[in-house]
């Protein structure tokens, strides 16, 4: 009984960093249709970003909740600005755009911090169930991802702000006409995805290290389930986490971590095979 | 209240208005008729910024609108309904009417939407319905609630009863005529329906090859039926 609740808690742990990881870059491309290959580098900048504030005394819950999602959202309005806005509605040239983005962010973070792995501890020690233990850091991964989930839906739910974003990425020539600033609108939406991936960093940031190069294990992982998912940035991110992650951590237990990698792309292939616009491109259209 | 001076504007290269000159006045409705691709809908879109000027200049209330982006020009107070109505088919009615809500109006978003909604009664009924499962009255009607919610003064109609049914398109027309006379609102509207324009407008004006050619009084439509020619399709 006590291992089938651990294995059952490695189970949820799973889909939960899988959902965390993805948010951020499902609320950019569910709203804005901008396939932000740099969210990985935004994760890493994340997790950097608790690990300074960390070095410099500042309260470990304070350094992995709140200064990681600030400083990437900052960060994040100011390449929608200058990078970003300049290339609505032309998906690929985005694309290239944030995969160079992704390059020079690498480069940046290796020239400032070298390329060794910075260190944040868990700030929660193990947690005992029966004869075995598991981290408590696990249980608030968990937790996280649920909180985040739940309070992106309120944002996009029951905000002006949320509302008019809606409004936006359905017709925001309309939407101007009603008046509303959509170049606002679409940079605190950037901003808002570029901050949920800093979020998840700096959550990340004690489980996976800190190193320059890691945003592309984020990236790859984060994308396949938002491509997975579909247009509804939450819905779509929920269901998807809850199906890649369910077939990694299924063939991670059945056997080793790199055949649950395995397993995850081979669902992915699958699912897009027989859904080629994702989960909610064909069921749950109208779910946010 | 708008002074449209000598505008040009088109798509691209393509130019569709050719130097249209003309003023609305306070609480005035203004008909344009003309026959399709003439630079109706062209017009109402430079109006509202969708389209930009190639030259000339559009003054509102004693403002420069000519270069002004198109949400500054609604919150300085024009409103506009689409041809095609573009209701945000994934967003309830009422989402859609807190939509068209401006801030800058001055009132609270809760007042304004009481007041749209006692003026149009079919709308309580379905607030909670997604507005692309509308039928197309009701989703006119609806945007024509949804432009009223941020308080225009000038408001722009593009076509309001293309493909709705008449008891409808009358219940629009009596709504329109009470906001005129209530409450002054100044119009604008693009028709094809003779009859709707008729008894709505103030004045009409007739728009060929992107060029006011001519005004004639409301009056002229009844008492000239060849007039219908200016609404041909083809």
């Amino acid at each position: 009984m006590d291992l089938a609740i651990l294995v059952g808690i490695d189970f949820v742990n799973g889909v939960a960093t899988l959902a965390l990881m993805s948010i951020g870059l499902a609320v950019v491309f569910g709203m804005m249709r901008i396939i932000n290959l740099a969210h990985g580098e935004f994760m890493v900048m994340g997790s950097y970003s608790a690990a300074v504030a960390y070095h410099h005394n500042v309260n470990i819950w304070v350094a992995i909740l709140i200064v990681p999602p600030i400083a990437v959202a900052v960060i994040g309005a100011i390449i929608e600005r200058v990078i970003i806005r300049r290339l609505y509605g032309r998906m690929v040239e985005t694309m290239l755009a944030t995969w160079g983005l992704s390059l020079f962010i690498v480069g940046i973070l290796t020239t400032i911090f070298g390329s060794h792995t910075e260190g944040v501890p868990a700030p929660l020690s193990g947690i005992k169930v029966g004869n075995y233990q598991t981290s408590g850091y696990s249980l608030f991964v968990i937790l996280m991802s649920v909180v985040t989930i739940v309070g992106v839906y309120v944002v996009l739910r029951a905000t002006r702000l949320g509302l008019l974003a809606r409004g936006t990425m359905q017709n925001a020539e309309m939407a101007a006409a009603l008046g509303v600033d959509t170049s606002r609108i679409y940079a605190t939406t950037f901003a808002f995805g570029a901050g949920l991936a800093g979020l998840a960093g700096g959550i990340l940031a004690p489980i996976s290290g800190v190193f320059p190069s890691i945003g592309g294990s984020y990236i790859g992982r984060a994308f396949i389930t938002v491509i997975g998912g579909g247009p509804a940035p939450l819905v779509g991110t929920v269901t998807a986490s809850a199906m890649f992650g369910f077939v990694n951590q299924l063939a991670t237990f059945l056997s080793n971590p790199v055949y649950g990698e395995v397993a995850l792309l081979v669902a992915a292939v699958i699912l897009i095979r027989l859904l080629p616009n994702g989960i909610t491109g064909r069921y749950f259209r109208r779910a946010l | 209240m708008l002074n449209v001076d000598n505008i040009y504007a088109g798509y691209g290269r393509i130019p569709v208005l050719s130097g249209i000159s003309f003023t609305v006045t306070d609480h005035q409705v203004v008909g344009v008729l003309g026959h399709n691709g003439m630079g109706k809908t062209t017009l109402l879109k430079t109006l509202i910024g969708q389209i930009s000027l190639t030259s000339g200049a559009i003054r509102f209330d004693e403002a420069d609108m000519s270069r002004k982006s198109s949400f500054l020009r609604a919150r300085a107070g024009i409103g506009y309904v689409p041809q095609g109505r573009s209701i945000f088919p994934n967003l309830t009615v009422l989402d859609n009417l807190r939509m068209g809500f401006v801030p800058a109006s001055g009132y609270p978003e809760e007042q304004a939407i009481k007041g749209i909604l006692a003026q149009f009664p079919r709308l309580d009924s379905i607030i909670d319905r997604a507005g692309g499962a509308l039928s197309g009255g009701e989703q006119q009607i609806l945007a024509l609630a949804r432009c009223l919610c941020g308080r225009p003064k000038l408001l722009l109609l593009d076509e309001p009863t293309e493909g709705i049914q008449p008891s409808i398109v009358d219940e629009i027309l009596e709504i329109l005529i009470r906001l005129h006379r209530d409450h002054g609102l100044a119009i604008i509207v693009v028709e094809q329906n003779l009859e709707f324009i008729r008894r709505l407008s103030d004045r009409v004006l007739v728009i060929e090859k992107g060029v006011i050619t001519g005004e004639i009084s409301p009056l002229a439509l009844e008492e000239t039926p060849e007039l219908g020619g200016y609404v041909s399709t083809e």
